[in-house]
């Protein structure tokens, strides 16, 4: 069985073949397996998302539709994060893109966390979820690439060599979405400083 | 202005971000939802046969289209006259004008 034993990572080419092949249990054991690593990525694209079961029934459709193209390049979990991340892409181009954010648009824990974080003040217990809504604020000003660039440049870290690979962009479109996404978050953020009524 | 640098505001709002991300239950490993791994494999297994399935009727139409059209040409390379020859036009009470 591709998904028997839970301490060694699943038999991913078994389970491929099996679900070829019509097998429901392992189409089961596959949608069980991968489900806590693209539910993570669509948190971290789509923090708003009312409809995420839905979302997460359309990413694995078009895992399912597309099992046939997968050849083996790349280990099967890069390759379904790749179709995730893309479902996210597309569904942040079909959502609108905030045109500006303004400080009345702000709740007052989001003003607090924003003026201690903009006087480099050390947070002793950490932002809450405000916090952290106020970055998704920002970040919703910005369009999709720069959007996914910067999410995954800044806040979860990764190179830029790990983003190539996940999205299949250029390094050099990485680059460019993620400087001209630190340049519209500076100058709102300059906004917001300089106009707090 | 070194433009690659991550302005200093949005690196103290990154590293905020991921210290809260760390510690929230909601964005640590969650399993799928109760029935929902049944309904999805039910539902892509589904779209798999159909998809065969339109893929034997279309490949069944071509054969069939084809084998029609050479049928057709076996025919006409035998004995074209039947196939090229119009049929005599005789229009009944005319020559009696």
């Amino acid at each position: 069985m591709p998904f028997s034993d839970s301490d060694r990572p699943p038999d991913w080419d078994c389970a491929i073949q099996r679900v070829s092949q019509g097998d429901e249990a392992a189409a089961r054991g596959m949608v069980e397996a991968l489900y806590p690593q693209l539910i993570r990525i669509v948190r971290r694209h789509l923090p708003r998302a009312a409809d995420e079961e839905d979302l997460m029934q359309d990413i694995f459709m078009k895992i399912f539709a597309k099992l046939d193209h997968f050849r083996g390049e790349q280990p099967f979990p890069h390759w379904v994060a790749r179709v995730a991340l893309n479902t996210c892409i597309d569904k942040l181009r079909h959502q609108r893109t905030r045109p500006e954010l303004r400080f009345a648009d702000l709740s007052l824990e989001e003003v607090n966390f924003l003026e201690q974080s903009l006087a480099a003040e050390p947070q002793s217990d950490g932002p809450g979820r405000d916090g952290r809504e106020v970055i998704d604020k920002l970040l919703a000003t910005l369009n999709p690439v720069e959007q996914v660039a910067l999410r995954l440049l800044d806040l979860e870290q990764k190179s830029i060599k790990e983003i190539a690979e996940l999205t299949g962009w250029t390094p050099s479109k990485i680059k460019v979405a993620a400087l001209r996404a630190r340049r519209k978050l500076t100058q709102s953020l300059q906004r917001l400083e300089g106009h707090p009524a | 202005m070194n433009s690659a640098t991550p302005p200093p505001a949005w690196e103290t709002l990154a590293a905020a971000y991921r210290q809260a991300q760390r510690r929230d239950p909601a964005a640590q490993d969650e399993a799928a939802p109760f029935g929902f791994s049944q309904r999805l494999a039910a539902l892509a297994l589904a779209a798999q046969r159909h998809q065969r399935l339109a893929w034997l009727v279309r490949w069944s139409m071509r054969a069939a289209l084809t084998a029609g059209l050479a049928a057709a040409g076996v025919a006409l390379l035998r004995d074209p006259a039947p196939l090229l020859s119009a049929p005599a036009l005789e229009i009944p009470g005319f020559a009696s004008l």
